[in-house]
């Protein structure tokens, strides 16, 4: 199940946010149970503010001859994933008919988050064993996610087997936007490999987590240069304190 | 002002870790004054007689006086002397070592306490408040009620000491002085009338013979010396007199009055000065340690705390914010 949910605890979790002007993404909000769904979700809650945020970084990024979009961070643990799946959920929303690829190999966690079958998937069809339609799990209207799968061999093998058969490419034919939930940059060159596949690349950046040293370093000699979302920039101040302090 | 975001940010972030130097202060006062002795408070107020010092009241002036002569090995030595303070600091010490000896069984053992000891016990324990301008309030603060009775005691007896000897120190040294120029006078006296008698004994006729002697003229200056050295003395004798006077005078004028009398007190004071500067010390260099663990931690902090910083810290475009913090 795919829940967008509004963390401020005083809204209606089913409210549309005033910005939203298609009428079909509300079910995202109002009715977040699609009935095909057998196994019970826990893990799939998008706040509605993490969707607001990535709504107004999609519109800054531009959406005219938008293909594909990677979402990356330095470390794991940064919103990658979440960042990825509100992304997607915004694309739909504004009528794309959006994938959400699940890149991110070694560690695929979006098909048990989506509570989608994990294969066949990327791997099984880098590896040839199965065909891509096979691959595509439709979430809601407008989005669908193909998992990571099983990998047998070695990821970069994979990677580049991806690459070479061109399904990306024959997504992109078919009219659809790839939003990408690649591995993180630092600790392994499957992220960087992963990121090469895309046009964009979105970074996400944990507030008040990350160096900056190495966020410079796990961008360095990227193909694309990333574009930054600064992900969890509420204050951690109290009210009480920005008062006293004038901030 | 985004310097001071930023501070914020970081600190109520580490807010565990900010936390941990003062709560350590806390705890090392606590464990101080756990392991201080408990304290016994006895007072007494004093009026002082007489005028203060410059624009200082009488109040006043005797309690830096009185502060003074706390400074003085001395005067805290014959203080512990008269009191049970002395045979205390002898079993006991004056510092938190021996009570945590005595937690543990030890302690007990006796050795004469020093003068700098005792003086900078007194100098601790002792405070001296002006209540008005001729009121003073003396407190003791001391480990068993009798300590501190007896030590107020004994301090008010040897102020008064003290005071009047500082007194009459001067009027004895005039007294000395006025004894010696006596002494020197009345051998000139003497001196002088032998030198008469010797004159009349060496003119026989003048010694019978009123009209002879008034006229001659050696005799009338011998005899003018005489009786001018005789008129000193007298002089020197009345002076001598007052004197005595004066010193029997401040002998008897006490410096102060005690109005209320210093009485053994019944139950232990929570919070004595020692405590109270503990707490506060403790205070201060647990929010120094929090401060300057908050320094350390903003200099430290190189991350990204909102999108405005990633253009100068990583030159990088940005696109936007979510200002809830997504899972991986």
């Amino acid at each position: 199940m795919l829940e967008v949910k509004n963390a401020s605890k005083t809204a209606s979790p089913t409210a549309k946010p005033a910005s939203v002007a298609p009428a079909w993404p509300s079910s995202l909000y109002a009715t977040p149970r699609v009935q095909a769904w057998t196994t019970p979700l826990n893990e799939s809650f998008v706040a509605e503010e993490i969707v607001e945020g990535c709504r107004l970084a999609i519109q800054h990024l531009g959406m005219d001859g938008l293909r594909s979009v990677g979402v990356t961070s330095s470390l794991r643990g940064e919103g990658r994933t979440t960042i990825a799946i509100a992304t997607a959920l915004v694309l739909a929303e504004y009528g794309l008919n959006t994938i959400l690829l699940e890149l991110d190999l070694a560690n695929p966690e979006l098909a048990q988050r989506l509570a989608v079958a994990r294969f066949p998937g990327l791997g099984d069809l880098a590896e040839g064993r199965a065909i891509l339609t096979d691959t595509i799990r439709p979430v809601v209207a407008g989005l669908s996610i193909i998992p990571a799968g099983v990998v047998q061999g070695s990821i970069p093998r994979a990677l580049s087997q991806l690459a070479k058969t061109e399904v990306l490419d024959t997504l992109v034919s078919e009219g659809h936007v790839i939003v990408a939930d690649l591995p993180p940059l630092l600790g392994n060159s499957a992220g960087r490999q992963a990121a090469g596949l895309m046009a964009d690349v979105i970074l996400v950046v944990r507030a008040r987590v990350v160096p900056a040293s190495s966020i410079i370093e796990a961008v360095g000699g990227l193909p694309v240069t990333p574009k930054v979302l600064v992900n969890g920039t509420k204050s951690r101040v109290p009210g009480w304190a920005r008062r006293l302090s004038g901030v | 002002m985004t310097d001071v975001k930023r501070y914020l940010e970081v600190c109520f972030a580490h807010k565990r870790l900010l936390m941990a130097p003062l709560l350590a202060a806390l705890i090392g006062t606590a464990a101080y004054i756990f392991v201080q002795p408990p304290s016994y408070l006895s007072s007494a107020t004093l009026w002082v007689n007489g005028n203060g010092v410059g624009t200082q009241s009488a109040a006043q002036t005797q309690a830096d006086i009185v502060n003074q002569y706390l400074k003085t090995n001395s005067f805290a030595v014959s203080v512990a002397q008269n009191s049970p303070l002395g045979g205390y600091l002898d079993t006991h010490g004056s510092g938190t070592t021996s009570r945590i000896e005595g937690l543990f069984g030890g302690g007990g053992t006796e050795s004469k306490a020093s003068a700098d000891t005792i003086r900078l016990y007194l100098g601790a324990h002792v405070t001296l408040t002006p209540l008005g301008p001729s009121e003073l309030t003396l407190v003791v603060n001391a480990p068993t009620p009798q300590v501190a009775n007896g030590t107020a005691l004994a301090l008010i007896s040897q102020l008064t000491n003290a005071e009047i000897s500082a007194r009459t120190t001067a009027i004895q040294a005039q007294l000395a002085l006025y004894k010696s120029q006596l002494a020197d006078q009345a051998k000139e006296l003497s001196t002088d009338l032998d030198a008469v008698r010797a004159y009349l004994a060496a003119h026989p006729s003048l010694a019978n013979n009123s009209t002879a002697s008034s006229t001659d003229a050696q005799l009338a200056i011998l005899q003018d010396k005489a009786a001018q050295d005789r008129a000193n003395y007298s002089a020197l004798l009345a002076q001598i007199d007052k004197t005595n006077s004066d010193l029997a005078l401040a002998r008897q004028s006490q410096p102060f009055r005690v109005v209320d009398a210093p009485k053994l007190p019944s139950s232990v004071s929570l919070f004595a000065r020692q405590e109270l500067l503990a707490i506060a010390a403790g205070m201060l260099a647990g929010m120094l340690a929090v401060v300057g663990t908050g320094a350390l931690l903003v200099r430290m902090d190189t991350t990204i705390h909102s999108q405005d910083e990633v253009q100068t810290m990583i030159g990088l475009p940005v696109i936007g914010s979510t200002p809830l913090s997504a899972r991986a």
